[in-house]
């Protein structure tokens, strides 16, 4: 099959169908298995973003 | 989730909340495909008089007492999601959640916004992330579309809508 942009369009049109068409349990499982990896990255920069600088801590 | 929604369940039973229903991103999984959240969104019904000031310290306490007690940003940690409880407040509010349908998720019974009344909670609170959840229901067209007019005029939101919808087609 040739990887035109129509074909890249029909894939991923087709893949998001099936996502629409998952349970909602499976959704929801899915959306927790990102949570768990992406969260702590967020924490981390959270944590960057709230700390004092240099001269707040002086 | 299955814990969190249980957790929500017993506060209902031990009337902590009344009526409740789940709004925000995770109601929307129901009816457009999922995308990534911090939190859930509970809509609670509080029973308060106009000018009385509304406080959520008997929620917080019957949630202390079961040993929920971190925050994470305005959300209190229940098992592992953080969860929202919203007041509701306005007219659209107070009638999306009289309207909420009973669902199931993950054995649990629980009430869920209906698409229409999501969508026009969106168009009326407005930020970014609502436009973009809009702009998924309109395309997936998964909603009742005469429903849905008739609320956004009842709650004068018809101008509103079609400035967003402008910026969609543009």
């Amino acid at each position: 099959m040739e990887l035109t942009k129509e074909t890249c369009l029909k894939i991923k049109e087709e893949r998001r169908k099936q996502l629409r068409q998952l349970s909602i349990d499976e959704k929801i499982r899915r959306v927790e298995e990102l949570r768990n990896r992406v969260e702590p990255i967020r924490d981390l920069r959270r944590k960057r973003t709230d700390k004092p600088s240099v001269s707040e801590e002086r | 989730m299955k814990r969190t929604l249980q957790a929500i369940n017993k506060l209902k039973e031990k009337g902590a909340i009344g009526d409740y229903a789940i709004g925000g991103a995770v109601a929307s999984f129901f009816y457009v495909e999922a995308t990534l959240t911090e939190d859930l969104d509970v809509f609670i019904r509080i029973d308060s008089r106009k000018d009385e000031i509304v406080t959520l310290s008997q929620l917080f306490d019957s949630l202390a007492e079961e040993g929920y007690k971190e925050f994470k940003k305005e959300g209190i940690i229940i098992d592992t999601w953080p969860v929202q409880f919203l007041p509701a407040t306005t007219e659209l509010e107070i009638e999306a959640l009289k309207k909420a349908n009973k669902k199931i998720i993950e054995g649990e019974e629980v009430k869920v916004l209906s698409a229409e009344y999501l969508m026009a909670i969106c168009i009326q609170v407005g930020r970014a992330k609502d436009k973009i959840r809009l702009d998924q229901f309109l395309s997936e067209k998964c909603f009742d579309e005469n429903f849905f007019y008739d609320i956004i005029n009842r709650h004068n939101l018809t101008e509103r809508y079609n400035k967003i919808k402008k910026v969609f087609e543009e």
